[in-house]
This record gives C-alpha cells, structure tokens and sequence, in this order.
C-alpha cells in the first residue's frame, strides 16, 4: 500500500504552493482531478492588489502574501513573470467619489502607499482611459504575475523537494477512522495518509462532504476576455471603482450596479494580450455564456477605455471562483475529523494569497504559535456559525 | 513568381488593381489574395512580432492562424490570407510603430 | 428574417448539406469567412486514374453555382464567432441570425509542426502552398524543401512541381515533443503503405509499392538509401531530418543531418541546403471549437485526426438541432464530406416535415456516406474505419 505523510487535494495555485511548503518536512503527493493550475487558477486575471483589498484584517493577511512575493522567483528558482506595474482604480462616477475617498484614507491607515489622482494625472499614467472618468487611486505597490506559470512554478519546486504529483486523478473517498483521516481512495488507488489538505477551491465542499464535513463554498461565475497581442498600452492593472464596490458593498449599498456583476479589471500580459474582465455570477458550474455577458464586458471596458476598442478579441475564459461569503478563505483543520485541512475559498484573491496559504497551513498542521493572529480570522467556526 | 502559364489549370485572365503596401504601391490581380499579391511581388514579411520584433509572414493559408494578419484601411488584424485585395487598398504591418 | 438551416463552412461538406436541404425545400444560409466558397476544393489537383484531372476549384465553382441558382444564400468574408441554443448563431460585428438548424462543417486545419526557425518568412503550411500555387498561381519560393511525409505532403509536393517549382526534397522533421511519429521512419513506411493502395499520385504509389513485402517493411526503414528515393523527379528521403530553418530575416537555406543505420542522427555531418521556402507538413486535425463551445460532448479519438463533437448515425451531436458535416467530424476526403453533408441536410430536412419518406432517404444517405469512403482514393487517417466504429459506439452509451 502505498504511505505518503500528507495527501494535498487540488493542483491550483493553492495546493501547489501548499504541497511546496509541507514537503520541507513531509512526504507529500498531490492529487489533481485534471491538470495543474487548469481549472480557477488558470482562469483568473494576473493582479496582485492591495490597494482593493478590504481595510483591517484582509490587508494584513495581503500584505503578508505580497512580501513573500518579493523572493519568490528566486525561491521558485524560475520566472513567474512577477512585476511592480502598479494599480489604479478608476472612479467613472461622481456618486463613488464618497466612498473611494473613504476608502483610500483607510487604506492609507492601513500603511498602503495609495494616493487619489485627478482625471488628468490618472490619463498621464494610463493614455488609454477615457476623458469622462473623475479621477482614480493609484498605487505603485500593486503588482502583478503570471498565474500559469505561478501554478507550475509551485508545481516544480514541489516536485524538486520530492513531491509526487498524480493529474488526472480524482479522490473518490476519503477514509476516516475513528474520528481520524486514515486514507484516500483515488481513481488510480488507496493512498494511506494521516493528513489531507483540502485544497479543492470551488470544489472543496464536494471534498469535504466526502470527510463527512458540511462546507458551503459556492463557485462564483467570472468571464473574462482576451485580446490579441499588441505593443504595450496598458501599464499595471486597471479595476474600475463599480469593482470594489461589487465587491465590499452589498446590492442594497450598490444600487446602479450593471448586469452580470460587471466590474472592469485590465491588464496586458507580459507577451502583449490584454486581459479584460469580468463578471461576478452565481451559476453553478455551468461553463457555458451567452454572448449578452461578452458584450456587456467589452462595453463596460471600451467606456473607461476607448483606445482598446479596436483590439481584437481572440477569446474568452469562465471560471469558478470558490466564495464563502465573507471575502476570505477558510484554512482551518476541522474538529471532530483529525487530519484533515481545509485551505479553501480564496475567491478573487487566490493569487495575491497564494504564498501565505502554503506558510498558513504548515504553521497550522505545526501548531506554531507565530501566525496564530493570522490564522485566527481564517477559522472555519466563523462561517459555520451564520 | 506567378505562374503564367498553368499545364493543366491553362492561363488565367483578371485585371490589375494598385494597392499600398507601408508606403510602396505594387501591382495586384483582382481576387487574389493580399498575401499573394505581395508574395508575387516578392514580398513576404507582413509584421512583426510584438515582442522579439521578429519578421512574420503567411502560415497557414486559410485564416487560422493569424500569423499574417496586417491593419487594412485603418482596421487592424485583417488577414492578408483571406482578405481580398482592392483597387486602392492600404496596407499597414503590425508591430513595428504602431501597437 | 428566420432561416430553417444556418450552415457555416462554405467547403464541400457545407455547400452540398445546403444545396440537398434546399432542394428539399428549407430556407438555408452559408455563412464562410474565406472570400470565396468551396473550401479546400479551392487548392485541390490531382489527377484521378482513369477518370482525368480533380481540379477542386471547378467542383467548388459548380456548386456554387448550383447551390445559387437554386436561391441558397452565402454570407461570405462573415466569422460566425459563436452559436447559442435555440439557435442563434452569432456573427463579427455582434449581427446575429435565428435558424431552427445548425450544420457546423469547419473542415480542418493543420497540425503545427515546430523546427527551429520555423517563423520565419518563407516557411509555410503545406497546405498555404497548395492554395497559393494552384489557386491564386504564384509560386511559394522557387527551391522549396518539404518537411513531413504524408499522403497531404507528398500530392502536393507533386502539384508544386508541376507549376514549375523545384522541389529540393522530401524531408523528416528533427525528433521533438510536436513531431512524435511524423518523425519515425518505420511508422511513416508501414502507413504509407496502407494508405497508397489507390493512390491517385505516382510518388504515394510507388512508395506503397515498394512496401508490400512486409519483410521489405521491415527492413525498409534501416536500409533506406540515405540519398533518397527519387520518385519522378522529387528525392524522397526518409534518412534525413532538417533539424533548423535558417535565414537571417528570411529562409535561406534548411539544415538536413543524415540518419545512420541505428536511427540516429548525425549532427556532425549535417550541411545547408539552400532554399527560399519551407513547407511544413504536420498533418490534418477537425477544426471542432466551435462545436465545443456550444456544449457538445467533444471525443479524442486518434483515428479520426484528433478531437471531434460526438455525433450520431444521422450526424447530430449531443446538441440537439446541431449537426456536423466533413473534416469536423475526422479526417478524410472531398466526396466523404459532401455524402456526409447530403446526409445531415437529409436528417434536417426530414425533421423540417419536408420528406414523403424520410427513413428511406436517411438509409440511402447513410449508405452513400459508406460507398465514398470504401471507394475513396486518397486516405489520410490510416485506421479511418475504425475511428468511425468507435464513434458509433461512443453515441450507442451515451
């Protein structure tokens, strides 16, 4: 029978950079249902925020992740395309002037290097922006990397500290014994393990149902759209303020919110596409978009940007992002089953959290005390008790 | 490099058209091609890639890989293998100046 | 306006599935994003034992005409980009079209096949020669090398020279994780053989031949003459692998290293050969996003080219009201595609309520299908026969 220390379920950018960090001192194998970083991870933009991120305990837990950015590509020992582009967050509308001047004071609070520029000054940072807009914030913190190749690059420093990665294999069952993890069963095998991590995004809840533990993370429906390549035009990464506020406020706060939960999110890729997103959508699993939603998408974006309208669209993405319903994701054991993890529901964030969920879930499985403080907001009781 | 004279397709009959390829006029045959009309004239670099600026020309030939894509009368990423040439066509490549 | 059929694809398959469904009385529209119909009939020359010379773009123009004589509609230099249940099919510039049926015949592209220098001007896809050379008449280079050995690859190596371009060589790809089998002397040998039965091209046939024997076979690989076979007057050579395309802001030449008697090859010994165009030849595969986007059960199947919408007998996919046609549904020729179109346009009529007796004209279809490729002459998938076994299968369980 085949012994592994701990089984790490999912091959996303979470349970990469997780099986990354267990094997300093475990014998780890990764189980990923199809390929790595093919499902959420590889369906996602390229930004690492800050300056959107919740004022208070989601900063800090940013903060955290995006400092061990700064060494991770030497760490990783290969290019994750990581770069210091900047972030700006453009206010179209003069009713969100209110509540983004709110905003980055806290921000500013919270230590983010984040200021608020006129219409003007935004246009001499972005050419491509539209006249109309009222002005944006702007931080030069904000930086951005390649989730496909963040993913792999996890993947294989992982496999270099000799972690065994099966794809194509699906858990089936995990077994439990006496309130405690004792296996899984996989489509290619039993796998004895005294820990699992689950790692599953928008399918933990199925994961965990199969440990007997009742987890609601809901996958939330986002398209985003991919242009041809082209010279340089967008620098950094672009949200609209219609963004953060689908984000942080609820319906009721945010009242002229457009269809489909459309907020802008712009970028280019280091080999010239433009990624423009997206939406926000509780459909199930269902992949399949009707091409209402792209249009929608692409006619948000041309109006704070007209420069990118004659790009050409080559393609489109959906993914399911994991959504537990408070912004932040669940890294937690589960009481009552010993041995089994939950690192799930990073939602829109799993990029920027990435690297500070693998360090989480070693200092929870090690009992450390130093990242208790971080640890205590991410528990799975706060949750369950709604 | 035009085929005059074909052993079993015979000759072919179509009139001239002008088009501007960057600046430089060249002579096409109606229904042809930009690709072809460029390749009978010699020329085969259409862009340039966007980030090494490696010269591109035709690939595939039926408008599924957009290697050869060039701005056509102001429109960007036609596809000089499947777009028909005009009488006064003007024909930009990619990813030099322009983004 | 509301059409019963909406075909996109104006290749054999398509055009014959809208000249059938008009005929029987259904309101059809083409929709292509070529500036003219036909396809790949468009490039096609070869000449048919005992039958004289298939000049596709003949074919292709007597469709057309028939198909608008008969008041079927085409909307050409029109990207369809997207098809939605119910159906609508959605075009460039967000136009979009209500039709009750949809009949994706997107034909197929080719396979890259990636050798060093293989972007630089000069280097093209097989197929780009043949619609350059015996479409639009101009010569894709003036010494061109050939690199890929296939039924595709070796007709067209013959077209070209019969235009009047020199052909330097039939060439091997280098070994990479792109070429796989293309780049295996014994695999290319025992499958010519079996695709070259009734070879329409002297080069294809003599190379079958010359396979027979399968002791021959067998040995065929390993005693190869290293110089090449030359076959008419173009040097087949499945002892040499180009293993660069070089040219400084063109090709120039290519770069061939022979292989020795143990398969392997000898850089040290590789030299340039000068020449200013490169096809490459990596071999066909459905053109079947479309299809996947909509929702269709999408299945791999090797024999068949690569990955297709599962279809069933009457050549609807797991999509109801949404059928394929031609190259979509695997690799094979011209007169496959149009029996195939016949038969979806017959399946669709027969749902439209326009056949007096539609269970005999879908078993007449269905075995037309079957005669074209049992007659076929050019085969390009080796195991087409049980590729399309295996589909029949796949639909029966699901």
């Amino acid at each position: 029978m085949e012994t592994y220390d701990a089984v790490v379920i999912g091959g996303g950018v979470i349970g990469t950079s997780i099986a990354y960090r267990l094997a300093e001192t475990r014998h780890v194998l990764l189980v990923e249902k199809t390929d790595i970083g093919a499902q959420t991870s590889g369906a996602c933009d390229k930004a690492i925020f800050l300056q959107s991120k919740k004022p208070g305990f989601p900063i800090k837990l940013a903060k955290a992740s995006r400092q061990i950015y700064e060494n991770l590509e030497e760490e990783l020992e290969t290019s994750i395309e990581f770069h210091k582009g900047g972030g700006m967050i453009v206010i179209e509308d003069e009713d969100h002037i209110e509540f983004m001047e709110s905003f980055v004071k806290k921000q500013q609070k919270a230590g983010i290097d984040v200021t608020l520029l006129d219409s003007k000054e935004a246009r001499s940072i972005q050419p491509s922006l539209a006249e109309y807009i009222v002005g944006a914030t702007y931080s030069k913190e904000d930086a951005e990397v390649n989730p496909l190749k963040l993913s792999q690059a996890f993947a294989q420093a992982a496999k270099r500290r000799g972690v065994d990665i099966r794809t194509h294999t699906e858990v089936i069952d995990i077994d439990i014994q006496n309130g405690k993890v004792v296996g899984v069963k996989t489509t290619s095998g039993y796998i004895a393990t005294e820990l699992v991590v689950n790692a599953g995004g928008p399918f933990a809840g199925k994961i965990a149902e199969m440990a007997g533990v009742g987890l609601t993370i809901m996958p939330r429906r986002g398209v985003i759209l991919i242009s041809e390549k082209i010279n340089p035009m967008i620098f950094g990464n672009i949200l609209c303020s219609q963004y953060i506020a689908a984000k942080h406020q609820t319906d009721e706060e945010n009242k002229k919110k457009p269809p489909y939960g459309i907020g802008l999110s712009l970028g280019q890729t280091k080999s010239g596409n433009l990624l423009i997103g997206g939406s926000r959508e509780f459909k199930g699993f269902q992949k399949a978009i009707n091409d209402e939603i792209l249009a929608a998408i692409a006619r948000h974006a041309t109006r704070i940007a007209p420069a990118i309208k004659p790009i050409r669209i080559i393609r489109s993405m959906v993914g399911f992002r994991p959504y537990t319903g408070d912004g932040l994701p669940i890294i937690d054991k589960v009481e009552g089953v010993e041995g089994f993890v939950i690192a799930a529901g990073h939602e829109g964030d799993g990029i920027a959290l990435a690297p500070i969920t693998g360090k989480l879930v070693v200092s929870l499985v090690e009992n450390r005390k130093e990242d208790q403080s971080l640890l205590k907001p991410l528990q799975f009781k706060r949750l369950k008790a709604v | 490099m035009r085929i005059a004279d074909h052993p079993i397709l015979g000759k072919q009959r179509k009139r001239e058209v002008t088009i501007t390829f960057n600046g430089t006029s060249y002579t096409a045959l109606e229904g042809e091609s930009i690709a072809a009309a460029l390749l009978a004239n010699n020329i085969r670099t259409l862009r340039y890639s966007e980030i090494a600026k490696s010269p591109r020309a035709l690939y595939c030939g039926i408008g599924h890989c957009f290697e050869c894509r060039v701005t056509v009368d102001g429109v960007r990423s036609k596809r000089a293998c499947i777009t028909t040439v005009k009488d006064g066509m003007f024909i930009s490549s990619q990813g030099v100046d322009s983004p | 306006m509301k059409f019963d059929l909406v075909v996109i694809g104006a290749g054999p398959a398509g055009i014959s599935a809208a000249i059938k469904a008009r005929k029987n009385g259904a309101h059809v529209l083409i929709v292509d994003e070529n500036p003219v119909a036909g396809g790949k009939l468009l490039g096609q020359l070869y000449e048919v034992p005992d039958k004289g010379w298939w000049i596709g773009q003949r074919i292709a123009e007597k469709l057309v005409d028939q198909a608008t004589s008969i008041g079927v509609q085409f909307l050409q230099e029109t990207e369809a980009w997207g098809i939605f249940p119910g159906w609508k099919v959605v075009l460039e510039n967000s136009e979009t079209i209500d039709t009750s049926y949809v009949l994706i015949a997107t034909g197929a592209a080719e396979k890259a096949l990636p050798i060093p220098g293989w972007t630089k001007p000069g280097v093209i896809a097989i197929g780009a020669a043949q619609v350059l050379t015996n479409y639009h008449r101009v010569k894709p280079g003036k010494r061109v090398a050939i690199i890929g050995v296939d039924p595709l690859s070796l007709s067209i190596a013959q077209e070209l020279q019969l235009a009047g371009v020199e052909v330097v060589g039939i060439y091997l790809p280098p070994i990479n994780p792109f070429s796989q089998e293309k780049a295996d002397p014994h695999y290319l040998l025992t499958n010519l053989a079996k695709m070259s039965h009734l070879a329409p091209n002297q080069l294809l046939k003599t190379a079958g031949k010359m396979l027979h024997n399968p002791f021959v076979k067998k040995l065929a690989a390993k005693w190869y003459p290293a110089n090449g076979l030359k076959i008419g007057n173009i040097p087949l050579y499945l002892r040499k692998r180009v293993m660069e395309i070089g040219g400084e802001t063109e090709v120039d030449h290519i770069r061939v290293a022979p292989i020795n008697r143990n398969g392997g090859t000898v850089l040290d010994d590789s030299i340039p050969v000068e020449v200013d165009c490169v096809c490459l030849s990596g071999g066909l595969y459905p053109l079947s996003e479309l299809a996947g986007s909509v929702g269709c059960k999408m299945v791999t199947i090797k024999e068949l080219g690569g990955t297709i919408p599962l279809y069933s007998p009457e050549m609807e996919t797991t999509q109801s009201g949404l059928f394929v046609a031609g190259n979509i549904t695997g690799i094979e020729g011209a007169k496959v595609a149009m029996a195939q179109g016949n038969l979806a346009a017959t399946a669709i009529s027969s749902r439209l309520g326009l056949l007096e007796n539609p269970s005999s004209a879908l078993e007449q279809a269905i075995s037309e299908v079957e005669k074209e490729r049992k007659n076929a002459i050019l085969t390009f998938m080796p195991q087409v026969e049980e590729g399309r076994e295996k589909v029949t299968t796949m639909w029966k369980t699901t």
